[in-house]
């Protein structure tokens, strides 16, 4: 690989085979861009770091100091992850003929990679805004009722752009720079709290978090595993780079550990109940990157590598039957061990994983995040820890695979999952394993993180933290028996189950219809100008933003739309190169 | 349509690989399962008693370290069950209360 595409972020790379998929009609040759780009941008990774490149890619736009690639400990062991979900993704949505599809899924996928790079936060703000711009095609290709809560994501994700964005200028104000590192950003400078909040809406923080739990379930089966990825995780990147330390993070990763767990055992919707469970998962991180020692970043890290992989096999077991069954409320489900046992088995890794069973995925690094939080001597928050792990027991260690899989028998006898993705869903499983295998496999994962020397001075596998874990699994499996002999474990119902997003998705919109009325009186008693003024407006937003509007007129695969984002995509190019 | 046993006339329409794990669905073995973790959680219990935490919480001391992550995964899993009577009560809404379809129900794709 030559000196100059070794300074170039990889991100691009992708971007660039994404934009390639969107002209390509031929299915074959789109699919193998799609598993290759992250391959290429991988190797471009490892090359770029064995040359120690550092910084890279520093350019002056309009007076303003731009490094537009940093490749250091922190951000390859993202890059990494981000390559390998890549693939995992291209592999898993094999079989899927959707040209819009597979376009915005690299688009996203590089954007996320180039975010993780970014050396400024102009940089990062960019790509943080293609990221929402790409991805929501994602949730559209859910079809008709996915529409409204693409549009809720996007509006979501554009506000956190904004946020940052508006806290990166009022930082630059401050200091003279964009760049972006965390011995100088915090919430001690102007603009630190913008920023915070900006990422926390990415984050899931509480009461921000209803667009995860809103859009994914509803995007499509290859969609909703490819979103499970990259925005929540290039959050947490931005925080584990700006905010680490930030004692209030603790705190609030705590809540955001806790409050999905209550809400996943009342959810019908299995998919609705991984994207509570992704929630609590992203709580554990937030709450290392707020302790910030050497011990909680690297188990942070750790813990996003492993959450990639085990959310996404858990995401693509749902995607696979909800591909083959048709849905994926647990209500209708039950007994698919007896036609799907490769996807079963997939399910049960993932949720032997993230429930942090010994010799599976998280136990290694959910439990450095919770040691550094008892070093730390955060009692309080330590037990609200070993609460949630009871609570991921619950909701993804035991009711996703049982309500799918086991159960009573629904009487549905689907196919097995296609060859691709039971091809995608073994590969992660086999990571899951062999990332926390104690002879030489949880070693690999401890060399990738920021702090490897630090790392290795943490054992997991002493039969002190191996019989603890395993009696906290135990107990709550007891629990479930016996709830379940006793008939109070609750049954699966069908039912919308309200959030926070309640306040915007029905009294605010009550207030707009309000608004409407007040309008059309003022309208009827008004002058004529104020009613041609009102009439003008009216018309025009109508105009636009209308169900049958040019921002809305076949929204997921309508020329409108496509023409919006390429003219998005242009102005942020032009943006970027231009000045 | 409805299949609900694994008569031998369904065995036809079941993995060749499920078919080991048939077990897995008798109504005894699901019954006894709760036997499967009382054994575990007592092996636990006792192999704990022996390999203390070198570092234990405030609140861990004498045999209650022994037990106490037993005692939180318990209680943790048993409040977050007991919660969802009322929650559920407070929460749920019809389906199509927000006026959306909420209906993940596909066409069900049979081949690729």
């Amino acid at each position: 690989m030559s000196d100059l595409l070794m300074t170039i972020n990889p991100g691009l790379f992708i971007i660039a085979a994404g934009m390639l998929c969107a002209l390509v009609p031929l299915h074959s040759v789109r699919k193998t861009v799609m598993i290759l780009a992250p391959i290429v941008a991988a190797y471009a990774l490892f090359k770029g770091y064995s040359a120690g490149i550092g910084l890279a890619g520093e350019m002056t736009i309009a007076g303003i100091d731009l490094t537009t690639y940093r490749l250091d400990r922190l951000s390859l062991i993202w890059g990494y992850v981000f390559c390998f979900a890549g693939l995992l993704n291209g592999i898993f949505a094999f079989h899927e003929k959707a040209h819009i599809s597979d376009a915005s899924a690299l688009i996203y996928t590089g954007a996320g990679l180039g975010a993780v790079m970014a050396g400024d936060l102009l940089t990062l703000f960019l790509f943080w805004e293609l990221t929402a711009v790409s991805s929501v095609f994602l949730v559209w290709a859910g079809g008709p009722r996915a529409y409204a809560a693409g549009l809720r994501y996007l509006g979501m994700h554009v506000l956190s752009g904004v946020l940052l964005l508006a806290g990166a200028i009022m930082y630059q104000n401050y200091s003279g720079t964009f760049f972006f590192d965390g011995n100088e950003i915090g919430l001690g400078v102007p603009g630190g709290w913008l920023m915070m909040i900006g990422i926390g809406i990415k984050a899931g923080f509480p009461l921000l978090h209803t667009w995860i739990q809103d859009a994914y379930p509803k995007a499509s089966v290859t969609g909703t595993v490819v979103l499970a990825t990259f925005s929540t995780k290039m959050a947490i990147y931005a925080l584990a780079r700006g905010f680490a330390g930030e004692e209030i993070l603790i705190y609030i990763g705590a809540v955001m550990t806790l409050f999905p767990v209550f809400f996943a055992v009342i959810e019908n919707d299995l998919r609705k109940v991984l994207a509570y469970s992704l929630n609590n998962q992203l709580g554990f991180m937030v709450c290392g990157i707020g302790v910030g020692t050497a011990m909680a970043m690297n188990g942070v890290a750790g813990q996003v590598v492993l959450h990639v992989i085990f959310k996404a096999l858990l995401f693509m077991s749902m995607g696979a039957v909800l591909h083959r069954v048709g849905t994926a409320k647990a209500s209708e489900l039950g007994g698919l061990f007896r036609t799907m046992p490769w996807t079963t088995m997939a399910c049960l890794i993932g949720a032997a994983s993230i429930a942090a069973f010994p010799m599976f995925a998280a136990f290694v690094t959910k439990a450095m995040i919770i040691a550094a939080v008892f070093e730390e001597h955060h009692y309080i928050v330590y037990l609200c820890l070993l609460f949630a792990s009871a609570g991921v027991m619950e909701h993804s260690g035991i009711k996703v695979p049982y309500f799918a899989f086991f159960s009573h028998d629904s009487g549905k006898r689907p196919k097995e999952a296609p060859w691709n993705m039971l091809l995608a869903m073994g590969l992660a499983s086999l990571f899951c394993i062999v990332l926390a295998w104690p002879w030489g496999g949880y070693q690999m994962l401890y060399n990738l993180m920021p702090m490897p020397e630090i790392a290795g001075e943490y054992v997991p596998y002493t039969v002190n933290h191996v019989i603890t874990q395993l009696q906290l699994l135990f107990a709550a499996m007891f629990a479930f028996a016996l709830l379940k002999r006793l008939g109070v474990y609750p049954p699966e119902r069908r039912a919308q189950i309200l959030d926070f997003d309640w306040l915007w998705r029905r009294p605010a919109v009550a207030t707009l219809k309000w608004i409407d009325v007040m309008g059309a009186r003022v309208e009827a008693y008004g002058g004529l100008t104020v009613k041609r003024g009102w009439s003008g407006i009216q018309r025009r937003l109508f105009a636009m933003f209308s169900p049958a509007g040019a921002m809305s007129q076949d929204a997921p695969s309508g020329i409108a739309s496509v023409l919006t984002a390429a003219m998005l995509g242009l102005a942020i190019a032009l943006l970027y190169f231009v000045g | 349509m409805h299949k609900p046993h694994d008569t031998p006339e369904n065995l036809d329409d079941i993995h060749p690989v499920s078919k080991k794990f048939l077990w897995l669905a008798n109504p005894k073995v699901k019954r006894n399962f709760i036997w499967f973790t009382v054994a575990c959680l007592i092996l636990t219990v006792i192999i704990g008693y022996f390999f203390p935490a070198k570092h234990p919480a405030p609140w861990e001391g004498g045999l209650l370290y022994a037990i106490s992550f037993g005692v939180i995964g318990f209680v943790a899993y048993s409040i977050v069950v007991f919660s969802a009577w009322p929650l559920f009560r407070a929460l749920s809404r019809p389906e199509d209360y927000y006026g959306e379809d909420d209906d993940d129900t596909l066409s069900g794709e049979d081949d690729v």
